[in-house]
């Protein structure tokens, strides 16, 4: 299947370490490798803060906590390395306190590769938007900023609220509940650190799929999204599309076939971090 | 009385010497102008247009006297009782809504608007259109009551099917009786080359 939309060369998952890197190595060449060590493990307590539990909070996805374990436990590994000596000839000291924390940080982070392969931490916009256009023709300038009415379903306001957390916990799309409606917004990787950190993240002007709580869909998508694709795609189309595949996912999540939703999105073939 | 007369006789009735030449018109089988204006004392050129605004409007009559080889006109009054009647329905009726009434519609391509949505979210509160160019280039807000903001939220997109007002109507679940004001959006957003037109 030729893909939609363009790949993906977005490096803002590595800013967080190679700016920890460059932090150990400046600190250490400046005032030597024991304030670096210690630097870096209030980095990685800071990391473990910010994207475990804070991310945990804010999806309720419980395999950003095995992320916020693994990066306390690199963390204490830091507080509790013995280097002597310089950069040239560092001497290692291993204490119970190290061999512990190497230990869990082991522990953790095979548990993470695993998890990570299994792309349970992966924010799923982009396979969304690929389903989305995946039989959608070109349309060149048929984009248009309004949302589009895309269907009915006949679900409760609690089963509607409940897919929407069903959706946040898998990163598929991010509910926004307001009074009449709940809004799920696709968060591509990359985009993930807008909706985290941003506290006055705008999420009407993304791309967003509505249900309200009488029945009624539509969706909107953003300029940015819409020219994220290779080609213009006839936008009508596209929209429908859209909300046809949320309205799919509705159904396979209240049939009990919640497996199914990431089935269909595990079979765009998409990157680990794109 | 078409709106246009309407108009005419509201003005020249509600001038503060128009009882005063009816009651002159009352008493005279007939009077010029000069006459009636010498007789209240006004100038002859008020008198002249007010006479001959009634007699358009067909309250007097006017007819043509000869003196001293120089023609002018002798008004007689020729009603007793004027009935004001304004039929707003067919006064007020869209010159449009003909040619509207079986066009397709769709937002047209690149249209450069933008619309915001009401609280609910399935309707439009307002839409703005950028009008002009350059530096002359100024917006237009346009609040939408809601049976407007349901009906453009419903509007077939720029590469969607043509849709006509009706199937929009029925589309967007609005009454049937909201249609003019509906009609009435249409034709300024058609102005505006916000919606473009499939005559069929």
């Amino acid at each position: 299947m030729t893909r939609k939309l363009k790949p993906d060369r977005g490096i803002q998952g590595l800013i967080p370490a190679i700016a920890s890197l460059l932090i150990f190595f400046f600190i250490a060449i400046v005032f030597g490798l024991h304030p670096a060590a210690i630097a870096m493990g209030i980095l990685m307590l800071l990391y473990s803060a910010l994207f475990g539990f804070w991310s945990f909070y804010k999806t309720r996805n419980f395999y950003f906590l095995i992320s916020a374990f693994y990066l306390l436990a690199f963390g204490l590994i830091f507080f509790f390395i013995d280097i002597k000596g310089n950069l040239r000839s560092p001497v290692l000291i291993v204490s119970d306190e190290l061999k512990l924390s190497l230990l869990f940080c082991y522990f953790f982070m095979f548990w993470l590769i695993y998890i990570g392969y299994r792309k349970k931490l992966k924010y799923r916009g982009r396979e969304v938007m690929e389903l989305a256009a995946r039989d959608v023709e070109e349309g060149p300038e048929s984009y248009t900023e309004r949302p589009r009415p895309a269907g009915v379903v006949d679900y409760s306001k609690y089963d509607i609220i409940d897919f929407a957390n069903h959706l946040k916990s898998n990163l598929v799309c991010m509910p926004f509940e307001e009074k009449n409606r709940v809004l799920l917004v696709p968060v591509k990787m990359g985009d993930e650190f807008d909706f985290l950190y941003n506290p006055n993240y705008d999420y009407l002007s993304k791309t967003w799929i509505s249900f309200n709580f009488d029945g009624q869909v539509s969706v909107h998508i953003s300029r940015k999204d819409y020219l994220d694709y290779k080609e213009d795609l006839a936008f009508d189309h596209l929209c429908e599309s859209l909300g046809r595949l949320l309205i799919t996912f509705a159904d396979f999540y209240i049939r009990g076939d919640k497996v199914r939703i990431i089935d269909r999105l595990n079979s765009v073939k998409v990157g680990l971090f794109s | 009385m078409k709106f246009i007369e309407a108009a005419r006789f509201g003005n020249y009735i509600s001038k503060n010497y128009a009882k005063d030449i009816f009651r002159l018109l009352n008493n005279y089988r007939d009077i010029s102008a000069s006459e009636a204006a010498s007789r209240l004392g006004m100038h002859i050129q008020t008198v002249q247009e007010f006479l001959e605004t009634m007699s358009d409007l067909e309250i007097l009559e006017k007819k043509e006297a000869v003196e001293h080889k120089r023609p002018y006109y002798r008004y007689t009054l020729i009603k007793k009782e004027i009935h004001f009647t304004l039929n707003l329905v067919d006064e007020l009726q869209n010159p449009e809504e003909d040619t509207l009434q079986n066009a397709r519609i769709r937002e047209k391509k690149n249209a450069g608007v933008r619309f915001s949505l009401a609280r609910g979210g399935q309707h439009f509160s307002t839409v703005v259109i950028w009008i002009g160019k350059g530096r002359e280039r100024e917006e237009k807000k346009i609040n939408l009551t809601t049976a407007q903001g349901k009906f453009l939220y419903n509007l077939p997109f720029p590469d969607g099917e043509h849709l006509t007002l009706e199937e929009i109507r029925i589309k967007a679940g609005i009454e049937k009786e909201h249609l003019p004001e509906i009609k009435d959006l249409t034709e300024e957003l058609i102005q505006y080359k916000v919606i473009e037109v499939l005559k069929g």
